[in-house]
């Protein structure tokens, strides 16, 4: 911090402590604490997640009834209206194990217990339960069975036998095996899904019960209420079974580009709202075969509702396309402001990784590794505080290809970039200071260019990533370390004109981790980053999920930092924005602003096969949906 | 057990064939992915409008279906012209299930026997018109579509508010519509759902039934048991079938090719039998085989 020969290209808002020490930042920004919780604080309104309520008595076998159809058509009103929250209805017996809670979704490849032993099950104890048999079922059945299985030959197994056939990997086609995990994927979804919605239901109605027996409110507000959460029930229904279409979204700015597809901010048409929508093209998303894993990263954090996650509201598609719509940060990211400011002073770089180590945090608890944390994809809000985006989809380094992906890249280099054409200088030997601001220049230059490109930026990630020999949570401070780096010095630690040198490097980073001599940093600070930046083993936050950020925050760089209320002091760099739509935080001028998207339809349609292009599209078939969403 | 005393018709004829029932009537091959009560997913919430809350049960269970529908549909890239691996015109000349064979109509309203595959592409197509048809799955969610209902709600009396406190006025005598003067009412009539949209539904219900019968005795063992898959079938058929059951969407006929397997069920107590009372009431809308369906696509029981 005592290094300040770039101080004209700090950046240095809302504190008036340029190269203060980190105690006067602590005192400092504990008094400009905001009072209040913005607006951007989503809070978790369920408290008690245990569902009993919801659980549903059943009635036991042996009740004497046989027709399940003769119920009157509206026995159902025996459902609503008596509780009001899915209590059990008042004929209903408790069965403690056949309740058990609805949403015990544990065991959900699993089969349950004893119920995947498909060789040795009892079936000579258990006679079917079932006496009853379909009435026109008989030879006819069998014989038409026989025929489908091709009765000649060696005997083929029938629906009949004692137990059913072994099952062979190889039986079918890949495809086949291929859209069965899909469909399995999907469903396994949608149970959770619904579950989780039935019981956020289940919370509003009791939050609403509530204010309906509160004294404290009029007759005439109650109705109020109770019709406004009847409508907004009934919106949400509506919502769910709507497909969304781009069509019914404006674009106002495409505000980012790269090599799936672009993030556009976009205007609902009919209500106004803005978002940001990201389009990415399935053709290129299908190469990564990692949809279903994808999609389920993505939801998981997109239900978080953590504040330090881009809120996700729903995805949607169409035979190009796959879209999500997400919240629209106005800040722009981080990478933006690196390239603008080119360095930062120590007390804002300590702002932005506590708040990015919080942010990780998070994710990790949720149960998942980042493995891209790069400045392009740490957002900022309206005030300046940072959001995690992109778990894992811009760049589709996914388990399956990391492995031989990189080994490629290391053995070979044969690996075109985006800037293989360009007049490139090899930057492999010469050792990164101030004394070659040129090459770093080049360098930031092409940053954007690359970070949009197929590849992305290989800078941030950890060397035991390309190794393919298993990573864990570790490799996302691993990132921590060179992102601080680059807020400090200028330039991440292992950048080179050619992403496959920069693997090299990263690789092998021992020899290749050069503090330069003339950027004096702080001696904790120095020590930070020496800490992540280093084998797995010895990493700071190497110890898992749990305690990694714990950690973390207990090294000296993070002396003072009140991490309880990090996200409501005001940040160092507030937006100011002129309107909701304000793009300024954003290279718009940078970004091709032509709309392609026509002309990749038409590709699509020109491939043939657009008649039932949705149906055959496994993408997601139920579209993410959150409550609220279209609320704004 | 109950369905001892029931005389159920063929009570014995499995074990005098010696013959086991099909995998999927057995308890072992009975289980499913999710535990507890399937009501938890399928009871109205209080607030919500009994057709408003039909409408995104139907559509809910179009999109499990059509991922099952999905395996079976897959197509073998390597054959010219492409064709499904697993239900094709050779696999499956009809759409059958257990000895029923369901007939489309054709152009003369002639029942006519199709290859499954074809039969399930028209079901879908039909569906996805129906429940992507704003004038019979409204999907208009700005205020002025929920005026009325909220207005009628009081009228219904599902809004009770004190006697003291200002009402907004709901339709009244001088302006209401004569049908409702006249106490004509339908499913979804508050939400603003048509006076067909209890037979669309209950159409829509079938036709997924029977594609739910075909899959399970045609395909559980090719692919479901192979692709690992079947009890993923199981958890979107039970949910299927409590809803179907519980809204009145399906007659006993309908069901009748997986009877035993929803008997299995309910006698571990994973749906929900009706009440006594209700059973005993002769049921009030006797599904009818033929309710229009629109146009040529009538499907009928055949066998």
């Amino acid at each position: 911090m005592n290094s300040n020969q770039q101080q004209g290209n700090r950046l240095q808002l809302n504190f008036g402590f340029g190269g203060g020490d980190r105690n006067q930042y602590s005192q400092d920004s504990s008094g400009r604490a905001f009072p209040t919780t913005p607006s951007t604080f989503p809070q978790p309104v369920y408290p008690n997640q245990a569902g009993q309520q919801e659980v549903w008595g059943t009635q036991q076998q042996g009740n004497g009834y046989n027709g399940y159809f003769m119920g009157n058509p509206y026995q159902q009103a025996q459902y609503q209206g008596q509780q009001g929250n899915l209590q059990a209805p008042n004929q209903a017996r408790f069965n403690e194990a056949a309740n058990g809670l609805v949403h015990q979704l544990s065991h959900q490849h699993l089969g349950g217990a004893g119920g995947g032993g498909r060789s040795g099950s009892p079936y000579g104890r258990q006679p079917s339960p079932s006496q009853q048999r379909p009435r026109t079922a008989g030879e006819r059945g069998q014989q038409q069975y026989g025929a489908y299985l091709g009765s000649q030959g060696p005997r083929q197994p029938s629906l009949y036998d004692e137990e059913p056939p072994a099952k062979a990997a190889d039986k079918y086609s890949a495809n086949l095996f291929q859209q069965s995990k899909v469909s399995v994927n999907l469903v396994n979804h949608f149970f959770k899904d619904s579950v989780q919605r039935a019981r956020d239901r289940n919370q509003r109605a009791l939050e609403l019960e509530a204010f309906m027996k509160d004294p404290n409110y009029s007759d005439r507000r109650k109705a109020e209420k109770e019709n406004q959460m009847r409508k907004a029930e009934t919106e949400f229904l509506r919502f769910l079974r709507t497909k969304e279409k781009p069509e019914n979204f404006a674009t106002l700015k495409i505000i980012g580009k790269g090599a799936f597809g672009e993030v556009k901010l976009v205007q609902r048409k009919h209500d106004g709202k803005v978002y940001a929508l990201k389009s990415l093209v399935k053709t290129e998303m299908m190469k990564k075969e990692q949809l279903a894993h994808v999609r389920a990263e993505r939801d998981i954090l997109a239900e978080s509702d953590s504040p330090w996650v881009v809120k996700l509201h729903t995805t949607f598609q169409d035979s190009t396309f796959l879209y999500m719509l997400m919240e629209f940060l106005p800040g722009g990211d981080l990478m933006t402001m690196l390239i603008k400011y080119e360095i930062f002073t120590e007390d804002i770089t300590r702002f932005y990784m506590a708040e990015i180590t919080l942010a990780i945090e998070a994710v990790h608890k949720l149960g998942f590794i980042h493995r891209d944390i790069k400045p392009d994809n740490i957002l900022l809000d309206r005030g300046g505080h940072i959001k995690l985006t992109d778990f894992g989809l811009s760049t589709g380094f996914h388990k399956e290809h990391e492995a031989s992906y990189y080994k490629k890249l290391l053995a070979g280099g044969a690996h075109k970039s985006a800037r293989d054409n360009r007049n490139s200088m090899n930057l492999d030997q010469i050792q990164l200071t101030v004394s070659n601001r040129s090459q770093i220049n080049t360098w930031r230059k092409s940053r954007r260019q690359l970070a949009y490109s197929t590849v992305g930026t290989p800078d941030y990630i950890a060397p035991e990533i390309f190794s393919g020999q298993g990573y864990d949570y570790g490799c996302d401070w691993w990132s921590v370390g060179t992102i601080m780096f680059e807020c400090l010095i200028g330039w991440p630690p292992f950048c080179a004109e050619e992403p496959h040198d920069t693997y090299r490097k990263i690789v092998d980073w021992p020899r290749n981790l050069h503090f330069p001599p003339d950027q004096q940093l702080g001696q904790e600070a120095e020590d930070f980053i020496r800490r992540l930046i280093c084998d797995a083993e010895h990493r700071l936050g190497r110890i898992g999920a749990a305690h990694g950020a714990h950690e973390i925050k207990q090294h000296p760089f993070f002396r003072g930092v009140q991490w309880d209320g990090l996200r409501r002091i005001r940040a160092p760099f507030e937006p100011k924005l002129q309107s909701n739509i304000d793009t300024q935080y954003f290279p718009i001028d940078e970004i091709d602003q032509n709309d392609n998207s026509a002309a990749l339809r038409a590709q699509t349609a020109a491939a043939g096969d657009d008649v039932a292009a949705e149906m055959s599209l496994p993408f997601i078939g139920y579209t993410y949906k959150r409550f609220g969403a279209f609320r704004g | 057990m109950s369905f001892e005393s029931q005389g159920a018709p063929d009570a014995s004829s499995y074990a005098s064939n010696s013959r086991r029932p099909p995998f999927f009537f057995r308890d072992e091959y009975s289980s499913l992915i999710v535990k507890g009560n399937f009501m938890t997913l399928a009871a109205k919430p209080k607030l919500v409008e009994e057709g408003e809350w039909l409408a995104h049960q139907v559509v809910e269970q179009y999109r499990l279906l059509e991922q099952m529908i999905d395996i079976i549909k897959v197509m073998d890239d390597r054959s010219n012209p492409p064709r499904p691996i697993i239900c094709n015109p050779e696999t499956c000349p009809t759409m059958s299930a257990s000895g029923h064979t369901y007939t489309w109509l054709d152009n003369n309203k002639k029942p006519i026997k199709i290859p499954a595959i074809q039969y399930i592409n028209l079901v879908q197509k039909w569906i996805i018109g129906k429940i992507s048809d704003p004038s019979i799955f409204p999907t208009d969610t700005s205020s002025s579509a929920f005026t009325p209902t909220a207005a009628s709600s009081y009228v219904t009396g599902s809004i009770t508010p004190g006697s003291s406190t200002p009402q907004p006025l709901g339709p009244t005598s001088l302006n209401a519509p004569l049908s409702q003067l006249a106490g004509r009412d339908w499913l979804g009539k508050s939400s603003g759902f048509p006076e067909t949209f209890e037979a669309d539904i209950k159409s829509i219900y079938r036709q997924m039934m029977r594609c739910y019968a075909h899959i399970y005795h045609g395909h559980w063992l090719e692919p479901f048991w192979h692709v690992n898959a079947w009890r993923e079938l199981n958890t979107c058929f039970i949910h299927f079938i409590n809803v179907g059951k519980l809204y009145n969407l399906l007659g006993d006929k309908e069901v009748e090719p997986m009877q035993p397997l929803i008997d299995l069920w309910l006698s571990k107590g994973l749906l929900s039998p009706p009440s006594p009372s209700q059973q005993q009431q002769p049921p009030q809308q006797p599904l009818k085989e033929n309710v229009p369906m629109g146009g040529t696509q009538q499907g009928v029981m055949a066998s």
